[in-house]
């Protein structure tokens, strides 16, 4: 008895499917893998799409649909009249703002791929530093998904704990929170291939500034620590470059005093390996608190000067106010915005070597 | 009165926890979080345990009453107000229950409707539905027990896929703990009721136990189970949203399904929502055939004969429903008066109660 009803139960859900008019078979739809948009002029944007064509021969050929509309449906509609198939949202890996859009704002658009069920909450956001049509048009990558290409830097990166995780409901969630303002990965184009190329700050949903390339490990570390991440460093006392891996580091932020003056220490304790040396291999054992002290300044005068130039441009992608909001039991945002530029940030790093010259 | 039950319809008491558990997680636990933290924010996972503890006290009423009469809900009205004002209180209940299943079918499609099939046929659906539901709740007290007792069993996988969101958690959002006054905290507790409300089927379904009078047990851990599952969904909410972004998420517990990510399996929400079926399928069966059963015992009306009848409504009203807004003023107006039932209602027949069978007894 039991069992049947249960089986019915399931075949009920089964037959849903049947109570609904449209019916998609993978075959007749265009699964979208990748957006773009672009601003045209004041009030349009062009939107251009990518579809994956899966050949029979087991090849994939990108193809590209473009269109310039007022709202993302006009832009939709438009890009139906293109296609012999219905394109569908429901593969989407990533959308992409050309760096103008960007800086017109992102909000309204990513709203629709928020409340869109179909779209994952896994979806990246990004921004291409430049034209993104002309770059989805352009950019020839043989025999992938481009979507899925692009995913795969920016996840890849992440995993190197060389960018923050990022998706769009994280986007969102920071968007959406008082004291922390959102970034996105930033892309551009060198020598033909795309890479990342550092991270677009964003205020209020609108791209204000950009950090570069050479600042993504330390915002990375600052942000959300490591557990396997890596550096490389240069030891001004010996003359030499050192590089270290496996770094396990945690960033702590205390505060100290009242809501009014509050003092901010970020303590990150270092734990990593010597993986390269390019100075006097001999006798390293001996060198080590030398390089842990050097690593430390090094690592602090870059730290500060990172948080330093966020605190002048007034942006906390950090999410130090988000951090003083639980701390302090009547933070409030007004005042917070208002002092955040002046306070007084220190960081200290405590590094720790636990291996050097080992082979394995 | 009522308790001549014949013993081979009877469950065992330990059943008990499985039908008062599964009456109060239903299509609630998709999205109570944004109702709970309106007022207390992210503080309001105290408000559930409070909630939680109000509505042991609540059970440990009902049962105080439904021991000394040994029998159910309209025993005890025909002892607390008399033949005819007992039977029109009852006939009340048995609205309340069919409106109750009513609202969950309702809440359950709308579900369905916004994330699977958006032009889905509603009226052949629901005759789909309609017939199952005939198909169990006829088969008498003991299938649709077994049905809940799978309602409980077969979903509960599902909470190990709160780790997928717990990768993306950020305690920073739940501090300071205690950062409301004790009147949001209490505000929260209230809208909380809400997901409790169900457990009131105990009064009609009391004597078809074993040992009826050992059974507080297991409904009292039915609640601490659903207590224990609010409160661990709410600090994984919590700690996966930001607060004006949960605010503007409305099945919260389905949208961090949406991170789920399997090689074989693309969106994992819509195998949750189709597994939803089997956690709210119970709910409507034990709410309607209270119903019927509350007929029965005061009018003597066959219980066949009332299902087909309550089916007819429910079918009716879930077409009559036209809009979202609709939905929503229907499903509070049946949850605000669950939460009357609850706290005004029951303590005020426990005295009741109470008070007669003392002067009775003298």
């Amino acid at each position: 008895m039991m069992i049947r009803i249960i089986s019915l139960i399931l075949a009920c859900i089964l037959l849903m499917a049947g109570c609904t008019t449209k019916q998609e078979i993978l075959d007749d739809i265009n699964l979208i893998t990748l957006i773009g948009y672009d601003h045209t002029d004041d009030r349009k944007s062009q939107g251009t799409v990518a579809v994956p064509q899966y050949k029979p021969d087991g090849t994939v050929q990108n193809e590209y649909y473009s269109a310039i509309g007022e709202i993302g449906q006009d832009i939709g509609q438009q890009l139906a009249l293109q296609t012999q198939r219905p394109l569908v949202n429901g593969k989407l890996e990533i959308v992409l703002f050309g760096i103008e859009f960007a800086e017109k704002g992102v909000i309204e658009t990513n709203d629709i791929f928020r409340r869109d069920p179909s779209v994952s909450a896994n979806m990246k956001l990004a921004v291409y530093d430049g034209n993104v049509h002309d770059f989805i048009v352009n950019h020839r990558i043989p025999n992938q998904d481009l979507g899925m290409a692009l995913t795969k830097l920016i996840e890849q990166n992440s995993k190197q704990e060389t960018f923050p995780r990022t998706n769009i409901h994280l986007f969102f969630r920071t968007y959406f929170t008082k004291g922390k303002d959102p970034f996105l990965p930033l892309l551009g184009m060198k020598d033909g291939k795309v890479y990342l190329k550092g991270v677009s700050l964003f205020k209020e949903g609108k791209m204000v500034s950009a950090l570069p390339a050479s600042d993504l490990t330390m915002f990375t570390l600052l942000h959300s620590g490591f557990d396997s991440g890596s550096f490389v460093l240069p030891v001004k006392e010996l003359n030499a470059e050192v590089s270290l891996g496996h770094i396990d580091a945690e960033p702590k932020v205390e505060m100290r005093g009242n809501v009014n003056s509050p003092q901010i220490t970020y303590t990150i304790k270092l734990k990593g390996l010597i993986n390269e040396y390019s100075g006097d291999i001999k006798g390293i054992e001996k060198k080590v608190k030398l390089i842990e002290k050097s690593v430390n300044s090094v690592l602090e005068k870059r730290a500060e000067s990172l948080i330093n130039s966020l605190q002048q441009q007034g942006l906390d992608p950090l999410g130090i106010g988000k951090r003083a909001n639980a701390h302090y039991r009547d933070w409030d945002v007004k005042e917070w915005n208002e002092q955040y530029p002046e306070l007084d940030i220190k960081v200290k790093f405590q590094t720790n070597i636990t291996e050097s010259g080992v082979i394995r | 009165m009522g308790s001549n039950i014949q013993e081979r319809f009877r469950v065992s008491n330990g059943m008990a926890f499985f039908l008062i558990h599964t009456m109060q997680i239903g299509i609630g636990l998709l999205g109570y979080e944004r109702y709970i933290a309106i007022n207390a924010e992210y503080d309001s996972w105290i408000s559930i345990i409070i909630t939680g503890v109000s509505i042991h006290l609540i059970l440990w009423m009902m049962y105080s009453m439904l021991n000394k009469e040994k029998g159910d809900l309209i025993a005890i009205h025909t002892r607390a107000y008399g033949h005819y004002i007992g039977k029109f209180f009852s006939f009340l209940f048995a609205i309340y229950f069919l409106l109750m299943g009513a609202t969950v079918l309702r809440s359950y499609l709308e579900v369905v409707q916004v994330w699977m099939y958006p032009d889905l046929q509603e009226p052949i659906f629901l005759i789909f539905f309609a017939v199952l539901l005939y198909y169990t709740i006829s088969a008498g007290f003991k299938t649709v027990t077994g049905i809940a007792f799978f309602g409980v069993i077969l979903p509960s996988f599902l909470i190990f896929f709160l780790f997928f969101p717990l990768q993306y958690s950020d305690w920073d959002y739940l501090q300071p703990v205690f950062n409301h006054s004790i009147k949001d905290i209490l505000l929260s507790s209230k809208a909380a009721t809400l997901e409790y409300i169900g457990f009131e089927v105990i009064l009609i379904l009391y004597p078809f136990l074993k040992k009826p009078e050992k059974s507080q047990k297991w409904g009292q851990f039915g609640i601490l189970f659903s207590t224990f599952l609010y409160v661990i969904v709410a600090i994984v909410t919590f700690s996966y949203f930001s607060q004006e972004q949960l605010g503007r998420t409305i099945w919260a517990t389905l949208s961090m399904f949406k991170i789920v990510e399997f090689p074989f399996v693309e969106r994992f929400e819509y195998l949750a929502i189709a597994v939803w079926a089997l956690i709210i399928f119970p709910n409507i069966c034990i709410s309607l055939w209270c119903a019927g059963r509350t007929l029965k015992r005061a009018f003597h009306i066959r219980q066949r004969g009332s299902l087909i009848v309550m089916l007819l409504i429910v079918y009716v009203l879930q077409l009559l429903i036209p809009d979202r807004e609709t939905t929503d003023l229907f499903i509070t107006t049946v949850s605000r008066v669950g939460f009357y039932l609850i706290y005004f209602y029951t303590p005020f027949l426990f005295i009741v109660f109470h008070l007669q069978s003392r002067r009775r007894s003298r």
